[in-house]
């Protein structure tokens, strides 16, 4: 690569952020990743540590004026990771900075990584990984078309609304025309259809953008429209329109011909502001959060003064208050709901989505929330690629609108936590991926763009990905049952349930993780209870091989396996942040030969051998190397029941690996 | 039982007699009948009661009769009994029922005149109350509405609370009452001793230290009985641990330097020979300077490698028990009280505002501090406090916990729990305020500790065998008059007052003049075999207790080869905030780039930090040293204790419980498997060390909830909340019916000020 000038640099330092430590070794400079491996000179047993940086996760680079030491060159990375390098000349400090100067400010999409990214498929594995998530599917699912709700082809060239997908959902009685017409009488062109229909009730949640209707202009095919989205619901009669907007916000875009429905001009619609902030307030919300939380020796007051300030908790709140809103407009009182904001691209899409998994079950499975995701983000149109900076653009357009999705989803699993299949490392990975610009899925702002790029035929999909790595992503609370009896979820809004998600904001600063984790220990008793019951299988088949009749006791019967562990056979140890447990093959060899000493307090004490902290790479080869060092976690010595030592010291995101 | 013969001075009877007249009281038309216990008599009742159940409409609300006895308020709802019983049932209180030393303030309420008046003891009240608010200790607010009840019963049965919930003298809690008659019919449970049933040691008899310092291998200790009778301290145990180069004599000779004669107290010692001690402040001046010396002489003699004493002055570093009752104070007034739609905004402020977090971190902190300097520097730690008997039970209880693997066990922990508090003297009548006498003393330091307990178990959810629901019932405990664990000043106050008792009461000739007075720790007076199984965490692994068992603990023998320095610290440190001379490469707005990193180290290590950042490198070893993480982002809210009563803050359907329930049941299974397993394998060698009972039947199982059956639906039990296993149902109702000016002021009133401010406060 013509613009790496410097492609190796040792003697380098890494400075952590909390503490005092530091590390030696050597940076290298490649075309896709920046990698810093701890030299083995600093004869410690944690020697082979190393970090990749994905170019693409790199927000923005600082070199520091030189010290005595050398040159420090801090980098921020977009999942919330932050190095700090100490680089012995100031030169090579240089080189480096200005190499990566050029290597973060992609110009055209055809430099992102997705376009060179190759996981060894063959082209009809790409396919079908691209053919995972039907979107058509997923409403058939849902039971659309039917007698009231059809599907159109009116935009199959994209030619009534550029940001809207091909295939799209409508009232039977909304007419070509008043589809036309209304989508003139919305901003870009994002009129009325349908995201998700709640068949229980036959209520729709649909979503569009704000009107352009200034302080008196009117539309009778927007009316229309709005009055078909009613008639199609028999329970109810009317709609909710939501304006996920602050009131003021939407009355300042009335002076720019914009605004809102007026109540007079729409029969039967019910109109509700809802108060979600914009994405500029956003943006400077999350920095403030990750100011607070990156300063050195907080007091009590600095951080919860400062997280309270931040407002981040209090967005976040709002957006799953009018999910809330959403989700008993719907199922409580059976009334179709349209959501809109500004262009509908942002908030609307935070609200639907987040709406329609608490109506859901589905979409709080894996795959379901792959499928919510494609739905509500990617194929309506969420400007990835300006809201991520995928690309050289425009710093306003930049704001943390998914994130905030995925941790609202979080939320949602801290106060169910067996509602959700999927544990909080599946949206730690979907966030990684969103910035990682490693798959084609999320490349791009809206589907025209993406097939203007071939992304099916250049990238791979991530979902397709996720999907071969689902058992890492099972939350092993969840209850399929539990579903079934209570499919609608009523979180608790209240501000004592909103917690700052610091596995996610500090995900890369050791640190500040505990030791010890329930899910990890929850893990590994599921393991012991597999190890458990298989043992006394092959027992059982010894013994009637033999020709005896197992004893009988006075006990009730052994249970066999819960039906959700049938069905979920024990996954092997992901290799996540908590989860990736730090077991090193001499420890279990050890163990065996010991079988009956009890040294588990000096084991836990020691390291393995090699440590990668991998980000955004594309191996699943270290991948496969994690594996190897964890599945030495099952011996098979039941004595030892207790969990092996939780931690999540040496597993420190090799999520991405 | 209380029958109909006129009630028998037993009890100490302020209210005139024609109060506790029940021949005036109207006949309902069913009888609503209480559960009493012996001894338990009725003062005063009323009918037609409304025990409000939501703050914003009287929907649901329960109709029945409210008691007033010499134990607890009783409210008994007419009609069937609701078909969501109770999960908990409490052996003796009803789930309606308030212990009348778990009342803080009882306020009435005339909503018509606009009247409100705080009740204290020997009061009288000129208008008739609509409404009775009880705010009690454990959080509940619990408010009754007198609109159908007859004025004068009303009144009365207001007055009765509030005079029997501020007894005169400790005599009078119903405590004494009740043991003392059980003793005297001679049907205990079980008929058992004191300790009979109860594992955890009392620490009352030589032989407990012993077996503590064995336990710990202090061989530089040893147990001495100088203070039998309480010869030289008022406030110290019978016995106590000195160093071995003391004789008795040494200290009986040192004791009057020390305020309240309290020689320094050992309190527990580390595998490497550094021992902690607790010490109380000089009594006297000019021998202390002398004596001091003599004892930390004594104390580096005991440690095996001589070492110098570190002395740790906690009045200095800590805040003091006021500072820690206005905090708590403060916490409870937002969690409970505060309208929630005001303080939504407010939240982390006004919590922030409180301190108690800051107060429960700086606690964590300071502890992890002296685990340094005892592990990690093999030094050993003189505690110094002025009384020696609050902070110092904090910290000292704190550090054994982070230190001791077999704190971490149940049993251990109650010991743990009798030896730094009962035992050392911590004030539990002056500071939990039983005689609601001196405000001033009131301060919930055991609250504070339990608080950083949970702290604990929240970092680490599989190194405690305990839940938190066994930490929220053991602070509620504290309010119910029957323990002689929370109930005295110092176990010499506590075995004078029975002997006091138990002449007055006239025991038979013959037999033993002391009134026998359980610990709290005899869980079965309280809950069921099966509830207690609530407080099994199934996530512990109980090898600490398997392994103390035999007199042997390697836990917290951590190879000293792990602390090898891995790193080296920088002894350059950087110019802070010079800024470089290119600007700083912003990558377009991007989110994180204006965030001025400060990286530069801005001092050096100290050794302890070093200590913490090598120790937290490596994986924790929960049968080894603990130490909590103290950033501010790691110290959240005990919710459960202090949010458990908030209807609005319930999850139904969610919260922690769902993941409790969820584990128990798994290991459930696993143990019946593992039972299964060591049938077919018979007396296998490798199955031997197994403690855990072969076999267990469904009884005996160690889990709440069971492993489900295929037969079972396999469904969450609609009982799970967030609150879970408590019901907030009607348990906090602080708020009048909205929009009257009386509820208005109620909700602005600072009702959980002292009763001294607000006695006369009528309007």
């Amino acid at each position: 690569m013509e613009h790496i000038r410097t492609p190796k640099v040792e003697q380098v330092r890494l400075v952590d952020r909390f503490s005092n430590k530091s590390t030696n070794g050597t940076l290298y400079l490649t075309a896709t990743h920046l990698i810093f491996v701890e030299g083995s000179s600093n004869n410690s047993a944690s020697a082979g540590q190393e970090i990749w940086i994905l170019h693409h996760h790199i927000a923005s680079v600082e070199k520091q004026s030189l010290t005595t030491t050398g040159c420090p060159l801090v980098i921020q990375c977009r999942n919330f990771r932050v190095v700090h390098f100490v680089v012995q000349r100031e030169r090579d400090c240089h080189d480096v900075y200005s190499s990566l100067l050029r290597l973060l400010r992609p110009v055209y999409y055809e430099e992102l990584y997705a376009f060179s990214y190759n996981p060894k498929q063959n082209d009809q594995q790409r396919e079908e990984g691209w053919q995972l998530i039907d979107l058509g599917a997923e409403f058939e699912r849902m039971g659309v078309p039917n007698d009231q709700w059809q599907h159109t082809d009116v935009n199959r060239d994209y030619k009534v609304c550029e940001t809207y997908p091909r295939d799209l959902y409508v009232p039977i009685t909304a007419s070509k025309p008043i589809i036309v017409g209304s989508s003139k009488f919305r901003s870009k062109g994002r009129f009325p259809v349908l995201t998700y229909f709640y068949q229980e009730k036959k209520a729709a949640v649909c979503r569009c953008s704000q009107p352009l209707s200034g302080f008196s202009a009117r539309c009778l095919e927007d009316e229309s429209m709005l009055q078909a989205i009613s008639k199609a619901n028999h329970n109810s009669r009317f709609v909710y329109v939501m304006d996920t907007r602050p009131k003021l916000n939407a009355l300042a875009n009335r002076a720019a011909g914009k605004g809102y429905e007026n109540e007079d001009n729409y029969s039967n619609i019910r109109f509700q502001f809802v108060g979600i902030e914009n994405i500029h307030v956003m943006r400077a919300s999350l920095q403030k959060l990750l100011e607070v939380i990156g300063a050195r020796s907080l007091t009590m007051s600095d951080y919860l003064v400062g997280l309270e300030s931040s407002g981040w908790l209090r967005h976040i709140k709002a957006i799953v208050d009018a999910a809330v809103f959403l989700t008993k407009a719907v199922t409580v009182e059976g009334a179709s709901v349209l959501v809109h904001c500004s262009d509908g691209w942002d908030r609307t899409a935070q609200v639907c989505a987040l709406g329609s998994l608490l109506m859901d079950p589905y979409y709080r499975t894996i795959k379901g929330l792959m499928v919510l995701i494609e739905k509500d983000w990617i194929s309506f149109g969420h400007k990835f690629a300006d809201r991520c900076d995928q690309l050289d653009g425009d710093p306003k357009e930049v704001s943390p609108i998914f994130t905030q999705f995925l941790e609202c989803v979080w939320q949602l699993t801290e106060q169910f936590p067996h509602a959700f299949e999927y544990s909080e490392w599946f949206l730690l990975q979907i966030h990684e991926h969103v910035h990682s610009c490693q798959y084609g899925n999320f490349l791009g702002n809206n589907q025209r763009q993406r097939e203007q790029l071939q992304l099916g035929e250049r990238t791979h999909s991530l979902w397709d990905f996720l999907m071969s790595e689902k058992q890492n992503y099972l939350n092993p609370f969840y209850k399929p049952s539990y579903s079934e009896a209570h499919p609608v979820l009523e979180p608790s809004t209240l501000p004592y349930h909103f917690k700052f998600w610091r596995n996610m904001y500090h995900q890369f600063d050791r640190s500040m993780h505990p030791r010890q984790s329930i899910l990890k220990t929850i893990l590994t008793l599921k393991e012991n209870s597999r190890k458990a019951e298989s043992e006394l299988q092959a027992l059982e088949t010894r013994l009637q091989k033999l020709g005896v009749t197992p004893i009988a006791t006075s006990d009730p019967p052994a249970p066999p396996p819960t039906r959700d562990q049938r069905t979920n056979p024990l996954p092997p140890r992901p290799d996540s942040l908590i989860l990736g447990a730090p077991i090193n093959h001499k420890e279990v060899e050890r163990r065996e030969e010991e079988d009956e000493q009890d040294e588990v307090g000096v084991e836990a004490t020691e390291r393995t051998d090699t440590e990668r902290t991998v980000e955004g790479s594309s191996g699943t080869e270290s991948r496969k190397q994690s594996y190897g060092e964890l599945e030495g976690t099952c011996n098979g010595e039941l004595a030892k029941e207790e969990p092996a030592v939780v931690s999540l010291e040496l597993g420190v995101a090799r999520m991405t690996c | 039982m209380f029958s109909g013969k006129p009630i028998k001075p037993t009890f100490k009877c302020y209210l005139p007699p024609a109060q506790t007249d029940r021949k005036n009281s109207i006949q309902p038309p069913i009888r609503l009948e209480p559960e009493f216990l012996p001894g338990e008599i009725v003062v005063n009742d009323v009918n037609f009661v409304r025990k409000c159940i939501s703050a914003e409409s009287s929907q649901g609300d329960l109709w029945g009769r409210l008691i007033c006895t010499n134990f607890k308020v009783s409210f008994i709802p007419q009609g069937p009994p609701p078909k969501q019983k109770s999960l908990l049932s409490h052996l003796l209180l009803g789930q309606h029922d308030i212990s009348l030393t778990c009342l803080e303030q009882v306020v009435t309420v005339n909503d018509t005149r606009g009247k409100r008046k705080v009740l204290g003891s020997n009061q009288k009240l000129k208008f008739n109350p609509t409404e009775l608010i009880l705010y009690c200790k454990d959080l509940r607010v619990i408010r009754f509405c007198f609109d159908e009840a007859g004025p004068e019963s009303a009144k009365k049965v207001c007055l009765a609370i509030a005079h029997y919930s501020h007894p005169a003298d400790l005599h009078l809690l119903f405590g004494f009452e009740y043991q003392g008659l059980r003793y005297h019919k001679g049907d205990l449970v079980n008929g058992s001793t004191p300790r009979g049933g109860i594992q955890t040691p009392v620490f009352d008899r030589p032989s407990d230290w012993d077996r503590e310092i064995k336990r710990t291998g202090a061989s530089g200790w040893r147990v001495c009985s100088i203070n039998e009778k309480y010869a030289i301290s008022d406030s110290l145990p019978e016995y106590i641990v000195v160093p071995v180069s003391l004789t008795d004599q040494d200290v009986k000779q040192h004791s009057p330097s020390f305020s309240d004669g309290r020689v320094p107290l050992w309190c527990w010692n580390h595998r490497n020979g550094s021992a902690l001690v607790r010490m109380a402040g000089p009594a006297d001046p000019l021998t202390q300077r002398k004596t001091e010396q003599k004892i930390f002489t004594a104390i580096t003699k005991s440690h095996p490698q001589r070492r110098e004493v570190t002395l740790s002055d906690l009045d200095k570093s800590l805040p003091n028990i006021q500072d820690i009752q206005s905090a708590f104070v403060k916490a409870r007034q937002i969690c409970t009280l505060d309208p929630f739609e005001e303080s939504e905004e407010r939240w982390l402020s006004s919590i922030e505002n409180s301190r108690w977090l800051e107060y429960v971190r700086t606690f964590l902190k300071l502890s992890a501090e002296i685990v340094y300097n005892l592990d990690g520097k093999n030094v050993s730690v003189i505690l110094l406090e002025e009384e020696d008997r609050d902070l110092n039970c904090v910290v000292s209880s704190l550090v054994q916990l982070m230190l001791d693997p077999h704190y971490r066990s149940l049993n251990g922990f109650q010991s743990l729990v009798q030896k730094e508090w009962v035992m050392a003297g911590h004030r539990f009548l002056d500071r939990c305020n039983h005689l609601k006498k001196n405000d001033s003393k009131e301060s919930p330091l055991f609250t504070l500790f339990l608080d950083c307990v949970w702290q604990m178990t929240n970092q680490y959810p599989a190194a405690f065998e305990f839940t938190e629901f066994y930490l929220t019932v053991l602070s509620d405990s504290m309010w119910i008059p029957l323990f002689s664990t929370f109930l005295f000043n110092s176990s010499k106050q506590c075995a004078q007052l029975l002997q006091d008792f138990s002449k007055n009461k006239a025991i038979p000739q013959g037999e033993d003049h002391t009134v026998i007075f359980p610990p709290v720790w005899k869980w079965s007076q309280q809950f069921s075999t099966r509830d207690q199984t609530l407080f099994n965490n199934p996530m512990y692994v109980g090898k600490g207790a398997a392994s103390v068992q035999n007199g042997e603990v390697k836990s917290f023998q951590r190879s000293k080869k792990a602390f090898s320095s891995t790193v080296r610290i920088s002894s350059t440190s950087q110019r802070n905030g010079l800024k470089g001379e290119e600007e700083p490469l912003q990558r377009r707005g991007s989110l994180v780039s204006e965030l001025k990193a400060d990286f530069s180290p801005v001092k050096d290590e100290s050794p302890s930090e070093r200590f913490f950042r090598d120790w937290f490198s490596h994986p924790a070893d929960q049968q080894g040293v603990l130490i909590p993480l103290v950033l501010p982002s790691h110290v959240v809210l005990w919710k459960l204790f202090f949010l458990r009563w908030v209807p609005e803050v319930c999850i139904p359907q969610g919260g922690p419980a769902t993941v409790y329930h969820k584990v128990s049941q798994l290991v459930d299974e696993i143990e019946m498997l593992q039972g299964k397993l060591r049938q077919y394998k018979g007396a296998s060698p490798r199955s031997t060390p197994v403690p855990s009972p072969g076999g267990p039947s469904s009884d005996q199982r160690r889990m709440y909830f069971k492993a489900s059956s295929p037969d079972d639906p396999p469904t969450t039990p609609n009982i799970l909340n967030s609150s879970f296993p408590f019901n907030p149902v009607g348990n906090l109702c602080p708020r009048g019916v909205q929009g009257t000016p009386i509820s208005k002021f109620l909700n602005g009133a600072k009702t959980w000020l002292s009763t001294e401010t607000l006695a006369n406060d009528t309007f």
